[in-house]
């Protein structure tokens, strides 16, 4: 019982990580090691700092997503990342996505009274 | 100013090389993501306020960070077994790891009297497009480790049994050297040379184990070894024919 919740919630984990970045820049525009801590920070997404710097740059490849490197006075130089037009487009359709489907989810967890 | 011990930058080196491994085909950019880790760890130790980064140091920060590409290759490599029913909602999951962009085929097929999910809206982006541009399922492509095939009978015949016999019957005969040349003229020749049937020998274990990293991390050394002897040994052939 406990692997099978263990996998589904690592299926759940994936999946939100891709819309977590791209919401989480939809925001604003942050730097890189602002943006991996907020996403690590977020509670039962258990991601860490080795998986997310791929991931931003298959986005960034993809062109989901721009990079600018800035001059920090605090530290190294700061790489800022924000959403491209196509990144916003796939990140409305995502959350369109995630909307629908965790609506249906409610509704058939208020007929199988689970809770 | 914070400095950096040589075990320090060496154990970093280490993990960069790893990375590096680890990147491969995952669709990522494994300069750019090298390059993020660095500032990454150098945000940590200016957080940190370090004055030294010592080995122990890297190794605590490293841990933090975590695997590299972990995520795409356990989303894109894993296999799920799902019960073709016929849609009648049950999913014999025994290896439950899904790719990100399966979730909506996954949805669809299994929906039985489940609410299927919908599709993307036509107007955005159409559904090949957004495949393309789907960043996991680009990985699954292109991601995905090839499996260590087990080595071939003729790989242990040619490349472990023959060598070793030529070796043998060379050390014991000489025949090469009384018509020929003498290939092994040393002790470390003749230690070179034996390197060819012990480095394929352990490849072939490595490749029946399906030990990768045994593949990737010393074979090469013990190929260029080998390579040096084959030089070393036409050097003194080209000697012996100037002699001569």
């Amino acid at each position: 019982m406990a692997d099978f919740f263990d996998n589904w919630t690592v299926q759940v984990r994936k999946g939100l990580l891709e819309l977590c970045i791209l919401n989480a820049l939809a925001e604003r525009e942050r730097y890189g090691y602002e943006l991996v801590k907020t996403l690590v920070a977020i509670p039962g997404l258990e991601v860490t700092e080795g998986t997310l710097y791929p991931l931003l740059s298959r986005l960034r490849v993809q062109g989901l997503i721009t990079s600018r490197l800035e001059e920090s006075s605090e530290g190294p130089a700061r790489k800022y990342y924000a959403l491209s037009k196509d990144g916003k487009k796939i990140a409305r359709l995502m959350n369109d996505y995630m909307d629908t489907l965790n609506e249906g989810a409610a509704v058939l967890r208020r007929k199988g009274e689970i809770l | 100013m914070t400095e950096w011990t040589t075990s320090a930058r060496k154990e970093l080196d280490r993990y960069f090389s790893q990375v590096r491994y680890e990147l491969e085909g995952s669709g990522a950019d494994a300069t750019e993501v090298l390059d993020d880790l660095r500032r990454h760890i150098d945000e940590e130790v200016a957080a940190a306020k370090l004055h030294a980064v010592t080995e122990d140091g890297v190794r605590r920060i490293l841990s933090r960070i975590g695997p590299v590409a972990l995520a795409e290759r356990s989303a894109g490599t894993e296999e799920v077994e799902t019960a073709g029913n016929g849609g009648n909602g049950k999913h014999g999951v025994t290896a439950a790891r899904q790719s990100t962009s399966q979730w909506p085929v996954l949805a669809r097929q299994g929906a039985g009297d489940v609410p299927t999910a919908p599709d993307p809206p036509d107007e955005a982006i159409d559904t090949e497009e957004f495949a393309n541009t789907n960043p996991v399922r680009s990985t699954e492509a292109s991601g995905r480790k090839r499996p260590v095939a087990p080595p071939g009978v003729g790989f242990v015949i040619f490349g472990v049994i023959l060598p070793s016999l030529t070796i043998g019957v060379e050390l014991v005969t000489r025949m090469c050297t009384a018509v020929f040349f003498d290939p092994l003229p040393t002790f470390w020749h003749l230690l070179l040379s034996v390197l060819v049937p012990i480095s394929n020998g352990m490849l072939a274990w490595a490749m029946a184990c399906g030990r990768r990293d045994c593949l990737d991390v010393g074979m090469e050394r013990l190929a260029g070894s080998s390579w040096l002897e084959k030089r070393s040994t036409m050097r003194s052939k080209q000697l012996r024919m100037n002699s001569t």
